[in-house]
């Protein structure tokens, strides 16, 4: 009895030690030690993990899409070169309204926590002690929006992925009436788009980026491409579904965004 | 002490890089087999008392590091499990047969898994950590993983055997 009530003792003493912070040398130690280990298994499990591999015909149906989606990135393009140059003219007032400027730190993916249908949590090997916090950015290659850090620890953190269920964003439609709307996590393997009013256009194949109105979420990440749009009458509001433009499993490197400010 | 000290270190290490790196990531029934509980319950069989549960403590502190769960999720149920098997093996069962091992592993198993699902609902009522694992879909897989936890806790101990002591 006397080991049992030490044991919890010591227990008590040591979750409220890491409240306090107290254990924050200790945890740093262990961490510098632990996270090449955990970064070289989960780079080996990962590359044999049959779950993220994709099979030739997933992969050719890919190769088409993606085709398509260029064709339809040229045309935009073309258009955007025009609008480039309106744009120079509003740049000036618009830095001027940019009172947050962001900087960018890089971090390494360790380990994925969770699974697909259950939970949507990567591991990362950049925390507090680099300046992150819970609700920052996070962000895949050039300025795809992957998630939110949910969970900070002096030299780890965690993102929530933009698909688990608990993820909300606000977006917008990249077209003329910018479109908006909130995207969540559906299923922990898709985005859906919802509270769109009815008299705003969507369309299958528009771009949706974030708007900025968050907190530590900066405007323009993209977030995916409308997949489905439903509209049914009995509801106030049109939603769409998206599909994100990246593939889990992959993203050994994220960048997450920090506010300068 | 320095070399129970050495391998009280390696051993949660060890552990801990097991779940973190290699069940974690994996998908479907290999998530669900919980790899510290199952070093909790060897160290329980291996070790004499009260010696195992320091070293649970030492595997609870790693894992609770690098948990999603609250920090002391894993210091109260691993040193609880230890404490557990033993009050079990002192008082019941006290053969060393495979079937004694399967079952003592089972309700202690039982009786943590329980503490667990309890304190990660009690998580998410009180607001600390936001919890979204809870799949009625996938309910199959934690027995799943259960069973797979038994049996390998089973396997461990009884080839491992009590000499392990012997290595101090």
């Amino acid at each position: 009895m006397k080991t049992v009530l030490t044991a919890g003792a010591i227990c008590l003493g040591l979750i409220a030690a890491y409240s306090t912070g107290i254990l924050r040398p200790v945890e740093h130690v262990i961490s510098f030690v632990a996270q090449p280990v955990f970064s070289l298994t989960y780079t080996f499990i990962d590359s044999i993990s049959p779950l993220y591999q994709a099979t030739d015909s997933t992969l050719l149906k890919e190769n088409i899409d993606l085709k398509d989606q260029l064709v339809k990135v040229v045309r935009q393009n073309t258009d955007l070169q025009t609008q480039v140059q309106q744009y120079q003219e509003y740049r000036d007032q618009l830095d001027f309204a940019h009172t947050q400027d962001y900087t960018v730190v890089a971090a390494k993916v360790i380990s994925r926590v969770g699974q697909q249908q259950i939970g949507q949590i990567l591991m990362i090997n950049q925390g507090s002690a680099q300046g992150i916090q819970p609700g920052y950015a996070v962000m895949y290659g050039s300025g795809i929006f992957l998630g939110v850090i949910s969970q900070v620890r002096e030299s780890s953190a965690e993102v929530t992925l933009l698909t688990d269920d608990v993820s909300q964003v606000q977006g917008m439609v990249q077209n003329d009436a910018h479109t908006t709307g909130i995207v969540s996590g559906q299923f922990s393997t898709s985005l859906l788009m919802t509270y769109i009013l009815k008299d705003q256009p969507i369309a299958v194949g528009d771009m949706v980026v974030t708007n900025g109105q968050d907190q530590y979420i900066p405007a323009g990440l993209v977030i995916g491409t409308v997949q489905t749009v439903t509209a049914p009458s009995s509801e106030l509001f049109t939603q769409a579904t998206l599909n994100q433009l990246l593939r889990y499993g992959n993203n050994s490197i994220v960048s997450v965004i920090i506010p300068q400010s | 002490m320095i070399r129970h000290l050495l391998l009280a270190v390696a051993w949660a290490g060890c552990t801990t890089t097991i779940e973190v790196a290699i069940f974690w990531p994996n998908p479907g029934l290999a998530y669900y087999i919980n790899a510290p509980f199952i070093a909790a319950a060897g160290l329980a069989f291996l070790l004499p008392w009260p010696r195992s549960v320091w070293y649970s403590l030492a595997l609870g502190l790693m894992i609770d590091w690098f948990s999603p769960l609250p920090f002391g999720t894993y210091l109260i149920l691993c040193s609880t499990m230890v404490c557990l098997i033993a009050f079990l093996q002192q008082t019941w069962l006290k053969q060393m047969s495979l079937l004694s091992v399967a079952v003592i592993s089972a309700i202690a198993l039982a009786i943590v898994s329980l503490l667990l699902w309890g304190w990660m609902l009690t998580s998410v009522y009180i607001g600390w950590t936001a919890f979204n694992w809870f799949s009625p879909s996938a309910w199959w897989m934690w027995v799943g993983g259960f069973i797979i936890e038994c049996v390998l806790i089973s396997i461990l101990t009884k080839f491992a055997s009590r000499s392990y002591e012997q290595l101090f």
